[in-house]
């Protein structure tokens, strides 16, 4: 079990927790378009706007960052100022960074420095940002921690792992605190990929609780971390009680159905079977590690006793949406992910220590 | 065709401030005598001189392995501008 202290995000709504939440509140809005070479027309995706990486504080000497490198440096620090564990001694902090694809613009920009001027004129400074752990690393720079640091990467649970490790990290006394998160980058080939192999809907509103076999994607990107320690059974939640467990039925269940995973089918019985069914990917768009997303919405739903309306409500099925309003706190939330291969791992948010 | 010393500063310029992703300067605010490596001047450190000397390779096909002549290649616009227009086949 591990108890969150805080939340630090960047998405296609700006900085901040808030600025998703706020964006929720609402009507849902159509993301905007970019131009991919290669493809005809615009496509819709939920980019970071530039002016969120133009923190001179937070940001201050990287300019040879990229975008991965910048989002999760903001997104971690803020969560770390805003959690009150900055006296936990810096041998002591963790960081760990879940990616599905890593820091690839810069790789790809790299390889094609090989390939356009010779292994011996390729940019020393692409070289070095294009290793995965280039974000971690400016993390730690920035907060000055020296603990454990670790990048996890995989196309499907990369931010299970990191949870899974940050509680080994606690639970073994290696670490008072970790700073664990996940980032996502959208870049040409990314947005060409989406493009080319996915159903990118021409609105740019995904459907994920269609339970196709077909999915919609919207491409998005931006960086969620979250500030956590051992659970204080007195303290107020929200906890991730469990990771990769089953447990007693929650109160919602947020199915990470981002369109990137394969056929959505496979969430159907999940659904049936649950109380309340949400999915918060139209908000931020589709990412391989959108589950931290979703875990960081489950957590604002858990603390503040709010539910936000699952967008969009498909309705058709005999499926019980999650509707917005205060009528009924969520005190449990799972977040489910499958892969491709229809392998399940659940996430539990809890609001009280278990 | 063959470019000019002026054209071929300015494009020193706009290299430098793009390849070293230089924040808050413009091309154009970069003195042609102004120190590159110096505090008082544009503030180039020694990972921006190894992307200097990419840069050179890249687009004028100029390999500087001499570090002691790098340093005097380097000091500002107008020595890297020199330095091209004197080695560089196509520029004049």
């Amino acid at each position: 079990m591990i108890q969150i202290h805080s939340i630090g995000m960047v998405s296609t709504h700006g900085r901040g927790a808030g600025a998703l939440e706020k964006a929720m509140e609402g009507p849902w809005r159509p993301p905007g378009r970019v131009t991919v070479p290669g493809i005809e027309h615009p496509v819709p995706a939920f980019t970071v706007p530039d002016e969120v990486l133009k923190d001179k504080t937070v940001l201050k000497n990287m300019r040879r960052a990229d975008r991965t490198s910048k989002m999760a440096t903001i997104a971690a620090c803020d969560a770390w100022h805003k959690s009150g564990l900055e006296n936990v001694s810096p041998d002591r902090t963790g960081v760990l960074v879940a990616t599905g694809l890593g820091p690839h613009v810069r790789t790809f920009k790299f390889l094609n420095g090989i390939l356009d001027f010779g292994d011996a004129s390729v940019s020393p400074t692409d070289f070095s940002h294009s290793v995965h752990n280039a974000a971690a690393g400016y993390i730690t720079t920035r907060l000055r921690t020296h603990g454990p640091v670790q990048t996890l990467t995989d196309f499907d649970f990369a931010f299970n792992h990191a949870l899974t490790v940050a509680e080994c990290m606690l639970a073994r006394r290696r670490c008072d605190a970790v700073l664990a998160g996940a980032v996502e980058e959208l870049g040409e080939v990314m947005l060409h990929v989406c493009s080319r192999m996915a159903d990118v809907p021409a609105d740019g509103r995904p459907s994920p609780v269609a339970f196709s076999d077909n999915p919609s994607a919207v491409p998005g990107e931006g960086a969620v971390f979250f500030a956590l320690t051992r659970p204080d059974e007195n303290a107020e939640g929200p906890f991730i009680t469990a990771v990769n467990a089953a447990g007693p039925e929650p109160d919602i269940t947020i199915l990470d159905a981002e369109g990137l995973s394969g056929p959505e089918s496979g969430y159907l019985p999940v659904a049936s079977a649950s109380a309340s069914v949400a999915n918060y990917t139209p908000f931020f768009g589709s990412m391989m590690t959108g589950n931290a997303f979703q875990c960081a919405i489950a957590a604002m739903m858990v603390r503040s006793g709010r539910r936000f309306a699952s967008q969009p409500n498909a309705g058709e099925r005999d499926i019980k949406h999650c509707g917005k309003g205060y009528q009924k706190a969520a005190e449990t939330i799972d977040c489910i992910k499958l892969d491709k291969e229809g392998h399940k791992r659940t996430i539990r948010i809890d609001k009280t220590y278990r | 065709m063959k470019k000019n010393l002026e054209e071929i500063k300015k494009e020193l310029k706009d290299l430098l401030v793009e390849s070293l992703s230089l924040e808050d300067i413009e091309p154009q605010e970069i003195g042609d005598d102004e120190p590159l490596f110096e505090e008082d001047g544009v503030g180039l450190d020694s990972l921006d001189g190894v992307e200097v000397v990419v840069m050179l390779q890249r687009n004028y096909g100029l390999d500087v392995k001499d570090m002691q002549k790098g340093k005097e290649i380097f000091q500002s616009i107008n020595t890297l501008a020199d330095y091209v227009v004197k080695n560089a086949g196509e520029f004049s």
